[in-house]
């Protein structure tokens, strides 16, 4: 135990000099796809949390993907990299040499892309702070918010057609039915739209560019306003739009467990596996919610949903 | 007049500043008013269009026809649209309302088109149909990939709007502005003409100040105005009126003072003339009688037998009475010439005639001097009074007899451009050309020759030149001193007459006249005497009678006489030419009579041609009375 015990001093010890040393210091490269808005206020509270939980003080390099490129120091001193969305992974992932990944910020299904992108030129370790939510969750979620609701419409793009049967498999465990549609590039939204509004009580919306954009939201929020077809979205840009509800994460919280994650590793665990947020974020478009006759309460809703998931 | 052009002027002035700056402002505001017009009906056109392609958006993106065509006929209630069109991407029409122009997008898209509707009075406006872009501004938005996503035209909307209104609004806005323009134009008028008479007021009051002073109304203090603009101007003009009224005042004074003096001194010269004349013609009279029976008694006288040296006096003697009467024929000519009641007697004289009088006249003169009298026939006839005529050239002949003491005097006439021309010429001793004027002056004589009683009296050349004046022929002259002189009478030719009119006096045959029986009237106890002397010494038979009276009481007594020879005047208020008159109707026939006076006076001279009695001027030379005796003979 004297041994081990030494053993751990003597590796302090080491640790101190290393911290000592500035070219050895524990140096994270924080890069942002955009040094504003919520990335930034991503990074502000990784930085925070990452300073109030290690011990180790490592040294923090804020960076915006073109300083990156031209960084020596993030691409062979740094023990860790951050990258902060989808564009600053990918601009990482251009470098051959590199260290340590915690991609957070990203959609589960642009990283799984990147990734496989990026270990063509090489493999280095890469974990994801997902930016999407867990099916289940949110298909507790609509559960909760919408009791009646037993068919849920799903719009499939090119992409997020991979979810289909684990979306499937959500739904039927908690008795719900799925009312799906794939939308084909170059053929018009409006078919796929109607057939997935189609007796759907709820349109539930999956990220995937190709079926909601800038220019077809609008489009889809009015025929399922029309059709009285409430949008559980995944952002709350859509529930200023006209979504009913969205379930996401927001910036800080994805910061502080990307925070958490990098102290993991930091301290000598390894990279942990890539993840699903765990705190999360309800936000309802009162005016939709009472045209449509409804009432929802975003923070009784996040304090069931929470505890339906802290149930063992 | 004045005043309303200076008016003008100022009007110009002023309003055409005016004008400009009103046209350029209301062409200004026409045009800014016209642009805002024509950018507010662009705009409302974008607006409608625009407002089509968002309202069709969503049907378009829904595939909703019915709610197309709604949207479409919505916008075709607005007022100017004359038709509305959307189109698919394809560019198939969905939705359509009033009539378009064209039916395909491809025509209605086509360039230029839209510019040739525009001049049909119809705009033509196309916008794409966009789906409604709602920027999403989450994490899950990819910048490089929302960039691909770029959202395509979903169709086209097309929009038709008639222009008419806005021409017709354009019209109206160039009414308002020639509206505006014509009253600001009117008003800018107004004031200039308003301001016009402000300036020239004051100009127009020192004007009609000028034009009375003008008028020669001297008096214009009162118009002086103390608060007038142009005081100073017209206190000015007021002294300069009153110094012109004095300095006219004292002009006219002094030209009546010039004037009284003149006047005097004219009345003054015209007494000395009228006395002059007065004394001419008195003299002329009353020395007529002696010298008439003075010429008679030495005409008789010559007649009677003497020794030699009694003939050269007696010859003197009558070249003496000769002289004195030539002196007394031409201070008789000059005193009719001054009375003016010479007659003219315009007609064709026969200038070769009148060389022959001339000749026979004075080439005894000539001949005496030693000189000799060239004269050149001529076949012209002039334009002329015969006896005036041959008075000057007999006076110009005589003086260039006088003046040349050797040599030759030429007479001749030559043809001119305008006539002919009566020439004499002398080799005498030539007038000096400072004397070429004075010459022709009365009793004027060249100081060499003043005091020569053979020279006259200096009045031969007065005649001629006054008889001239009074024919209208030109008198010229050429001389120079020890050259000779050239005179030349110029008057219209004229062809020649059948026949000469007989001159009474000249034109007789010589012949006898003894054994005539003759009836003389004279009331002149010395004339009576010298002249019954005189005929009785040429043989004839006289009877003498005083008066009318007498002379019918010696016709009664004895047989009628073969002429009858009267004086004019015959005391009692008698005269000649009703004596012969008396006797003529006593005796029962036309007496031959002659009446002989020393009375120049024109109703005399009348009186006798329209009794048709041939008239000897007194004193009558002896040649003469007996020419007539014979021609009364035979």
């Amino acid at each position: 135990m004297a041994g081990i015990a030494l053993f751990t001093r003597l590796g302090l010890a080491l640790a101190c000099w290393c911290l000592a040393q500035p070219a050895q210091a524990l140096l994270v490269c924080v890069v942002s796809t955009d040094k504003a808005g919520a990335y930034q206020e991503a990074a502000e509270a990784f930085s925070r949390e990452l300073a109030r939980i290690s011990t180790a003080r490592p040294e923090l390099q804020l960076l915006g993907t073109a300083d990156y490129l031209d960084s020596t120091a993030c691409a062979q001193e740094a023990r860790l990299v951050v990258a902060l969305g989808s564009e600053a992974l990918r601009q990482v992932s251009t470098r051959s040499t590199r260290p340590a990944v915690i991609a957070a910020l990203v959609p589960r299904l642009g990283f799984e892309r990147t990734l496989q992108e990026s270990r063509r030129r090489g493999s280095a370790p890469v974990a994801a702070l997902y930016l999407d939510q867990p099916l289940g969750r949110q298909v507790d979620l609509l559960r909760l918010a919408l009791p009646r609701a037993r068919r849920v419409g799903v719009l499939w793009g090119p992409e997020s057609i991979q979810q289909q049967g684990q979306l499937g498999a959500a739904l039927a465990a908690r008795g719900l039915e799925m009312s799906d549609a794939l939308v084909t590039e170059g053929q018009p939204l409006i078919d796929p739209l109607r057939a997935a509004l189609q007796d759907a009580d709820v349109l539930l919306a999956m990220a995937d560019s190709a079926v909601y954009n800038p220019s077809s939201v609008s489009n889809i929020l009015q025929t399922s306003y029309r059709a009285r077809t409430p949008l559980m979205a995944f952002s709350p840009a859509y529930v200023k739009a006209g979504a009913l509800l969205s379930l996401h994460s927001t910036p800080a919280q994805l910061g502080l467990q990307a925070a958490a994650m990098a102290h993991q590793y930091l301290q000598g665990n390894g990279l942990p596996a890539s993840q699903y947020p765990q705190d999360f974020y309800i936000s309802t478009n009162a005016y939709v919610a009472r045209s449509l006759g409804l009432t929802l309460e975003p923070q009784a809703l996040y304090e069931r949903l929470y505890k339906l998931e802290k149930k063992p | 007049m004045m005043g309303r052009a200076i008016r003008m002027r100022m009007a110009l002035a002023s309003v055409l500043p005016v004008l400009l700056v009103v046209l350029a402002i209301v062409f200004l505001f026409w045009q800014d008013r016209v642009q805002d017009l024509e950018a507010s009906h662009q705009q409302r056109l974008d607006l409608l269009v625009h407002q089509v392609a968002v309202f069709s958006a969503y049907d378009m993106f829904s595939g909703n026809t019915a709610g197309l065509q709604a949207v479409v006929q919505e916008l075709q209630r607005q007022p100017g649209v004359l038709a509305v069109r959307v189109f698919d991407a394809r560019g198939l029409a969905l939705a359509g309302s009033g009539a378009a122009s064209a039916d395909s997008l491809q025509a209605l898209a086509a360039p230029g088109y839209a510019e040739l509707q525009r001049q049909r009075q119809r705009d033509v406006r196309i916008e794409k149909i966009f789906p409604a872009l709602l920027p999403m501004e989450d994490l899950y938005s990819n910048a490089a990939s929302d960039q691909a996503l770029l959202p395509l035209a979903l169709g086209s909307a097309v929009v038709e709007v008639s222009r008419q209104a806005l021409e017709g609004e354009k019209r109206q806005a160039l009414l308002t502005a020639a509206w505006v323009g014509a009253i600001g134009v009117l008003l800018g008028g107004l004031l200039a003409f308003r301001l016009g008479n402000w300036v020239v007021g004051p100009l127009m009051r020192v004007s009609d100040m000028v034009k009375r002073i003008g008028q020669g109304n001297f008096a214009v203090g009162a118009a002086v105005a103390r608060n007038d603009p142009l005081h100073e101007l017209q206190a000015s003009l007021d002294q300069m009126a009153k110094r012109l009224a004095w300095g006219r005042d004292e002009l006219e004074r002094q030209v009546a003072e010039v004037t009284h003096a003149l006047r005097l001194k004219k009345e003054q010269a015209e007494s000395a003339t009228l006395a002059k004349s007065r004394f001419l013609a008195a003299a002329s009279h009353d020395l007529r009688q002696p010298s008439h029976a003075l010429g008679m008694f030495v005409a008789r006288l010559g007649q009677l037998p003497m020794d030699g040296q009694m003939r050269q006096l007696v010859d003197n003697l009558e070249f003496s009475v000769q002289a004195m009467q030539d002196l007394l024929d031409g201070l008789l000519d000059l005193s009719r010439l001054d009375a003016g009641n010479l007659p003219l007697r315009m007609g064709p004289v026969d200038v070769n005639d009148l060389f022959n009088q001339v000749r026979h006249a004075l080439q005894a003169m000539a001949e005496a001097k030693g000189l000799r009298l060239r004269i050149r026939p001529t076949t012209l006839w002039a334009d002329s009074d015969a006896a005036l005529l041959q008075r000057m050239l007999t006076n110009l002949v005589t003086n260039a007899i006088r003046y040349t003491e050797q040599g030759s005097v030429l007479v001749a006439c030559r043809r001119q451009a305008q006539g002919l021309s009566i020439e004499v010429w002398d080799s005498g001793i030539g007038i000096p050309a400072q004397h070429h004027q004075d010459i022709f002056k009365e009793f004027y004589q060249l100081s060499s020759r003043a005091g020569d009683r053979n020279f006259g009296l200096g009045l031969g050349l007065n005649i001629v030149q006054r008889s001239a004046e009074l024919l209208g022929h030109r008198i010229s002259l050429r001389s120079h001193p020890g050259c000779g002189t050239r005179f030349a009478i110029g008057m219209e030719a004229v062809q020649p007459a059948l026949s000469a009119p007989p001159d009474a006096a000249q034109s007789l045959l010589p012949g006898d006249v003894s054994g005539m029986r003759l009836l003389l009237i004279e009331d002149n106890p010395q004339v009576q005497e010298a002249v019954r002397g005189l005929l009785q010494s040429w043989g004839c038979q006289v009877q003498v009678a005083v008066d009318q009276q007498q002379a019918l009481e010696l016709l009664h007594g004895a047989s009628p006489p073969d002429a009858i020879l009267s004086d004019y005047h015959l005391g009692g208020g008698e005269n000649g030419i009703q004596a012969i008159q008396a006797l003529r109707a006593a005796a029962g026939r036309p007496l031959a009579a002659c009446l002989m006076s020393g009375d120049s006076d024109e109703a005399f001279l009348q009186a006798a041609r329209a009794a048709d009695l041939p008239l000897l001027h007194k004193p009558v030379r002896p040649a003469k009375l007996r020419s007539l005796l014979r021609h009364m003979k035979s």
